[in-house]
C-alpha cells in the first residue's frame, strides 16, 4: 500500500506534464483532401487546399447539418516556401489543417516548368502527409481551378480524381499511379526522372466553380491527360496517348488495355483486350552504347472484330497475334524516340545499366548520361498470345459469307 | 494521543462499559432472587461446568436459559415404559426438523415401548443406550456429552433426546423443514448439457456431486467457518488425481479463516485468495455440479458452503474464466471457435472504447478516410471531448445494468424504455453523444455480456475506465502501456501456487491443447501439469483398446 500511496502523486504529475501535446478532438480538424501548388509573379508559392465539410459527405447525415453549407471549401495562402505557406493559412482557416487524408497534390504547369524539387521535399517529409498522396500537374489551367471544380460522382474532386487514376490504369493504361513516394524513387534512381500525370478541365471551366456544375446536363470535369516528362526537376514536355502507354508497356505496368490491330484494308481491324502483361528488361554494356533488350508477353483476348476471318482457324490467330506484336513494338519504339528526344529517362534505363554493371555505370556512363542516354539502343521483341475470343467464335460477318459461298456453289 | 483522551468520547464509552457492568451485576442478582437460580446454584456444584447433568429439568432448563427463551423450540416431556417408567425430553428446533420423522419414528416407537416386550428389564441408566439399540429407527443417532455440544447440534437441526438419570443425550438426525428444489442453473445456462444447479443445502449438493462420481477415491471434508453462524464447509477431491499441496495449501487456509460469519463463497473467497490487490478473481465460482466434477477430474478442489448454491473451484487458470461446461459436450471444432471468439470479446469490452477515443483524438490518419468523415460529422456539435462523452455513456450504461438487475420484475420493463432513450436515437438527437459512441458502448455491452464468467466480465467492466482515461492522455502509446502492465500483473498473479497464466506462461504444450483451443478429447489424455503432478495420465484411450485387444487375443 506505501508503494501504491507513492505512485498517486506521481501519476497525477503525469497527467498534467505530459501527454495531450498531439492530441486533437475531430471537431477541431480540417480534413485537407487535395493541395495543390502555384507560383505567382514574385516567385512565391501559392498554396491551395481543398477542405472537405465532413457533415455534407457523411453518409445518412445528408441535409440534417444545414442544406446549403459546400461540399468543401479552398483555402489559399502565399508564402517563399511551402511550410511558411501552410503556416500562413491559419489566418483564414477556423481549424487546424490535417493533411494525413489529402489524396491529391496538384503542381501548376508553371511551377513545374521551374523546379519541383522544393515543394516535393517538404510535402515528403512532413510526417502527417501520406506517402500514397497522388502527384498530378495542372495542364493548362491551374491547380486552383482544379480543386475548385465540383465534380458529379465523387464529392470531392481530389477523391474522384484519384479514383479516375485508379481505373483508367487498370482499364486504359495510358496513365499510371504516381504517388509521392514512387516520383521520389524515379528521381533517386541513377539517370531517373519522374513522370507525372497531367490533369486538365474539360467543358465550361467558368461553370465548374460553381455548385451549378452538377447540376447541368453537360458539366465541366477533370480529366487526366497524358504524363509530363521532367529533366532535372523541371517540366520538359508531355507524352499523349500511345506514347504515354509504351512506357507502361516497357514497365510492364499495364494491367488491362484495349490495342487496335489493322486487317487487311480496314483500318478499324481487331480490338484485341490485353488481360495481363508481363515485361523483362535486360541491358548489356558491352561496347561504349550500351543496348537494352525489352521482351514484353502480353496475353490477350479478342474483344471485336470488324473482318470476316474465321477464328477457329489457328493460322488466323498467330496472323493476328504477329501484327498485334508489330504494333506493340511500333508504340514502344515510338515511346522511347520521344524520350531520347526530351533526353530524359523516364524509362529507367540507367538504374537498368547500373544493376548490369556498376563499375562501368559509375565510371563511364553516370557522368556523360546526358550523351549515353539518347544513343542507347533499344531491341523490343513483343510475344502475345491470343488466349480467348469472347463467348463467340467466328464474327458473325463471316458466318454469312461462308452460308453466301455455299449458296454460289449449289446453284 | 493526550488530547484524545481528554475528549468527551471516551467518558461515554465508559459510561457504556459501566451500564453493561451494571446490567450484568442486576441480572446476577435477579437469579439469586428465583428460586428456579437456587436450584441451579446448587446443582451446579455437582455438575462440573458445561457438562450435561442427570437432572432432566435442570438441563432442559439450563439450555433454554442458554439459548434465550426461543420462541420456536419445541420441549416435549414424555414417558416410557421401561423398567419403571422414565420421563424423557425431546428437544428440537421448530421448521428444521422434520416433525413427521419425530413423531413417526421417535415418539412413536418410544411411546410403544413397554416392559412385557424385554427379555429382561432395563435399568434407567442403561436406558439410553437400549433406546439406541431398540426403539429409535433412525439412521444418525450420536450420544451426546457435553451442554456444548448439545446445543451446536441443536442449533445445527438436530433433535436431542434427553432422559432422566442420564448424564448424555442423544442426537437425532432429523434434519429437515423447506428447501429449495433442485432446479435450473440460473447464471450458467447451457443449450446442452445437465440441467441442475446446486441449492443452498450442502448436502443436497453433495450429494450431486457424489451422484456423478460413483469413484471410492472422492474425499469429502467438513469444515466449520465463522465464529458465529459456524457455517458448514466441505471441501471435495479426488485423492488419486489431486497434487497433495494443494489440498493442503486450502486447508490450511480455509482453517485461517477467523470471521464473524460466511454466507457466500465470496467471502470466503476473499479470505482465501493469494492476492488481494487485483482485479480479477483467482478462485473459480459455478453453481453446476458437473463443472465442479470436471474440474475434480483434473485435479482441482471444490469447495462448497452451506447456504448458497455457488461452489468455488480452486486453483483457478484465467483461461478457464472462457472457457463453459458445454465446449466438452459440444464437437471441438465449434467449441474451438467460441473460445477464441469469447477471448476476442472481452478484448473488445475491455478496449472498444479506448480505441475509439485513442483514434478520434490521436490517430486519425488511421480511420479509413470516407469513415473519417462519417465520424467527423457525427462530432460535429457534440459538445463534449471524446473521452468525457465515452465516460459518460459508460457511466449511464452501468448505471443503467446496475439499475436493472435491483429493480423488481414489474418495473423492469420501465427501465429498458428508459434506457433505450438515454443510450440511444434521442441522446444522439438532442447533440449528447455521436451516434458511433453509441454504438461502441452497445458493442462494450454486449461484448461483457458474452463472457460466460461473470467474475471476469468484471475485471474487464473495471479495468476499462483506466484505459478509456489513459488512452485519452497518450493516445495508442498509453493504451499498449496499459496493456502492457494488466498482462504484466496477470503474469505475476497465481491461484494457490499455481501460475494464473498457465498454460500460457509459463508455456506447457501439452496443457494448450485444451486452452483456448480445444483438441478432440480423445487427444486430450494428459491432466494440467501443475494440478495433477502425481497421476498426469488420464484414461487413455489407446491403451485401453490395447488392453482390450491383448485380452482377446489370448
Amino acid at each position: 500500500m506505501k508503494v501504491l500511496k507513492c505512485f498517486i502523486p506521481f501519476s497525477l504529475c503525469l497527467l498534467i506534464l505530459t501527454g495531450c501535446w498531439d492530441q486533437n478532438e475531430l471537431d477541431e480538424l480540417s480534413i485537407v483532401m487535395g493541395i495543390g501548388i502555384n507560383l505567382d509573379n514574385k516567385g512565391h508559392l501559392i498554396v491551395t487546399y481543398q477542405v472537405v465539410n465532413p457533415t455534407t459527405v457523411a453518409p445518412g447525415l445528408m441535409g440534417e447539418g444545414g442544406g446549403k453549407q459546400p461540399i468543401f471549401t479552398v483555402y489559399e495562402s502565399k508564402g517563399k516556401n511551402l511550410m511558411e505557406a501552410t503556416r500562413n493559412a491559419s489566418k483564414e482557416t477556423s481549424r487546424r489543417l490535417f493533411f494525413a487524408h489529402a489524396r491529391m497534390l496538384v503542381f501548376s504547369e508553371k511551377l513545374a516548368k521551374k523546379n519541383i524539387y522544393e515543394a516535393l521535399d517538404m510535402m515528403s517529409r512532413d510526417p502527417e502527409v501520406r506517402s500514397t498522396i497522388q502527384v498530378l500537374i495542372a495542364r493548362n489551367t491551374t491547380p486552383s481551378k482544379i480543386l475548385r471544380t465540383f465534380t458529379a460522382i465523387d464529392k470531392v474532386t481530389s477523391d474522384e480524381v484519384t479514383a479516375i487514376l485508379n481505373i483508367t490504369e487498370q482499364n486504359w493504361g495510358e496513365n499510371v499511379q504516381q504517388d509521392i513516394n514512387e516520383v521520389l524513387q524515379s528521381i533517386i534512381n541513377e539517370g531517373g526522372e519522374p513522370l507525372i500525370n497531367g490533369i486538365e478541365l474539360t467543358g465550361d471551366k467558368d461553370l465548374a466553380v460553381t455548385s451549378r456544375n452538377y447540376e447541368v446536363g453537360e458539366p465541366a470535369r477533370v480529366k487526366l491527360s497524358g504524363m509530363g516528362v521532367f529533366k532535372k526537376g523541371k517540366l520538359k514536355g508531355w507524352l499523349d496517348g500511345p506514347n504515354a502507354r509504351g512506357v507502361l508497356w516497357l514497365k510492364g505496368k499495364i494491367k488491362s488495355t484495349v490495342v487496335t490491330v489493322p486487317c487487311n484494308n480496314n483500318k478499324k481491324g481487331y480490338a484485341i483486350e490485353v488481360v495481363r502483361s508481363n515485361t523483362e528488361l535486360s541491358a548489356s554494356t558491352k561496347g561504349d552504347v550500351p543496348t537494352i533488350d525489352v521482351k514484353v508477353f502480353p496475353e490477350t483476348n479478342i474483344a471485336e472484330t470488324n473482318c470476316s476471318v474465321n477464328l477457329q482457324d489457328p493460322s488466323e490467330i498467330v496472323k493476328i497475334e504477329k501484327e498485334f506484336n508489330n504494333v506493340i513494338q511500333k508504340e514502344i519504339m515510338k515511346t522511347v524516340k520521344a524520350a531520347q528526344g526530351y533526353n530524359s529517362d523516364i524509362l529507367g534505363f540507367g538504374e537498368l545499366l547500373y544493376r548490369e554493371n556498376p563499375k562501368k555505370w559509375n565510371h563511364m556512363y553516370k557522368k556523360k548520361y546526358n550523351r549515353v542516354f539518347p544513343e542507347i539502343k533499344v531491341q523490343v521483341k513483343v510475344d502475345s498470345r491470343i488466349r480467348r475470343s469472347g463467348i463467340r467464335t467466328s464474327p458473325f460477318l463471316f458466318d454469312k459469307k461462308i452460308e453466301n459461298k455455299e449458296e454460289v456453289d449449289s446453284s | 494521543m493526550r488530547n484524545r483522551r481528554k475528549r468527551p468520547v471516551i467518558k461515554t464509552h465508559k459510561k457504556l462499559s459501566e451500564l453493561v457492568a451494571e446490567k450484568k451485576a442486576g441480572e446476577r442478582s435477579s437469579f439469586q432472587v428465583s428460586s428456579e437460580a437456587d436450584d441451579y446454584k446448587s446443582q451446579e456444584k455437582q455438575v462440573k461446568e458445561g457438562e450435561l447433568s442427570p437432572s432432566l429439568e435442570f438441563n432442559v432448563s439450563r439450555i433454554n436459559k442458554l439459548l434465550g427463551n426461543p420462541t420456536d423450540l419445541i420441549i416435549r416431556e414424555f414417558e416410557f415404559e421401561l423398567e419403571q417408567k422414565v420421563t424423557a425430553t425431546l428437544m428440537y428446533l421448530e421448521e428444521m426438523n422434520d416433525t413427521q420423522l419425530l413423531s413417526e419414528f421417535i415418539l412413536e416407537p418410544l411411546m410403544n415401548l413397554s416392559s412385557e416386550k424385554q427379555s429382561s428389564p432395563v435399568p434407567v441408566g442403561h436406558a439410553l443406550h437400549y433406546i439406541k439399540q431398540n426403539a429409535l429407527a433412525l439412521g444418525k443417532v450420536q450420544d451426546v456429552e457435553t451442554e456444548e455440544e448439545l446445543l451446536e447440534a441443536l442449533l445445527a437441526g438436530l433433535s436431542i433426546l434427553l432422559i432422566e438419570g442420564n448424564k448424555k443425550g442423544l442426537k437425532l438426525g432429523t434434519t429437515g423443514g423447506k428447501m429449495r428444489n433442485i432446479e435450473e442453473p440460473a447464471s450458467e445456462v447451457v443449450i446442452r448439457g445437465p440441467r441442475e444447479a446446486f441449492t443452498e443445502s450442502i448436502k443436497t449438493n453433495l450429494s450431486l456431486i457424489r451422484r456423478k462420481v460413483k469413484s471410492p477415491d472422492l474425499r469429502v471434508e467438513r469444515f466449520e467457518v465463522g465464529e458465529i453462524t459456524k457455517t458448514d464447509l466441505a471441501i471435495v477431491y479426488l485423492e488419486n488425481i489431486v497434487n497433495p499441496l494443494i489440498v493442503k495449501e486450502i486447508k490450511e487456509r480455509i482453517e485461517q479463516v477467523k470471521t464473524d460469519g460466511v454466507l457466500e463463497t465470496g467471502q470466503l473467497e476473499e479470505f482465501i485468495q493469494d492476492e488481494t490487490v487485483t482485479v480479477f478473481p483467482q478462485v473459480m465460482s459455478t453453481e453446476r455440479p458437473d463443472v465442479v466434477v470436471g474440474n475434480l477430474l483434473e485435479g482441482r478442489v471444490g469447495i462448497l458452503v452451506n447456504g448458497t448454491p455457488f461452489s468455488l473451484i480452486a486453483p483457478a487458470q484465467f483461461i478457464q474464466f472462457f472457457q463453459s461446461s458445454e465446449d466438452y459436450y459440444m464437437r471441438y471444432d465449434i467449441s474451438t471457435f467460441l473460445r477464441i471468439l469469447r477471448f476476442s470479446v472481452f478484448i473488445i469490452s475491455l478496449i472498444a472504447p479506448s480505441i475509439y477515443i485513442a483514434l478520434t483524438t490521436f490517430h486519425q490518419a488511421m480511420i479509413p478516410t470516407t469513415l473519417l468523415f462519417g465520424i467527423a460529422a457525427q462530432r460535429e456539435g457534440v459538445p463534449f471531448p471524446a473521452i468525457a462523452e465515452a465516460l459518460v455513456m459508460e457511466i449511464t450504461f452501468e448505471i443503467l445494468r446496475e439499475a436493472g438487475i435491483r429493480m423488481p420484475r414489474a418495473v423492469g420493463v420501465a427501465v429498458s424504455i428508459v434506457g433505450a432513450l438515454v443510450l440511444g436515437q434521442a441522446a444522439v438527437q438532442a447533440g449528447l453523444v455521436s451516434p458511433a459512441m453509441v454504438i461502441v458502448v452497445g458493442i462494450t455491452a454486449v461484448a461483457s455480456f458474452a463472457i460466460p464468467s461473470f467474475a471476469v466480465a468484471t475485471s474487464a467492466r473495471l479495468l476499462r475506465f483506466p484505459l478509456m482515461i489513459i488512452s485519452s492522455i497518450f493516445g495508442f502509446y498509453g493504451l499498449t502501456l496499459g496493456l502492457i502492465v494488466i498482462v504484466a500483473h496477470l503474469t505475476s498473479l497465481r491461484s494457490f501456487g499455481v501460475p494464473y497464466l498457465s498454460p500460457f506462461a509459463p508455456i506447457q504444450i501439452q496443457d494448450l491443447k485444451d486452452s483456448l483451443l480445444r483438441y478432440p478429447i480423445s487427444h486430450l489424455f494428459k491432466r494440467p501439469v501443475n494440478l495433477a503432478k502425481q497421476n498426469a495420465t488420464r484414461t487413455d484411450p489407446y491403451q485401453v483398446k490395447k488392453k482390450r485387444e491383448e485380452e482377446t487375443t489370448r
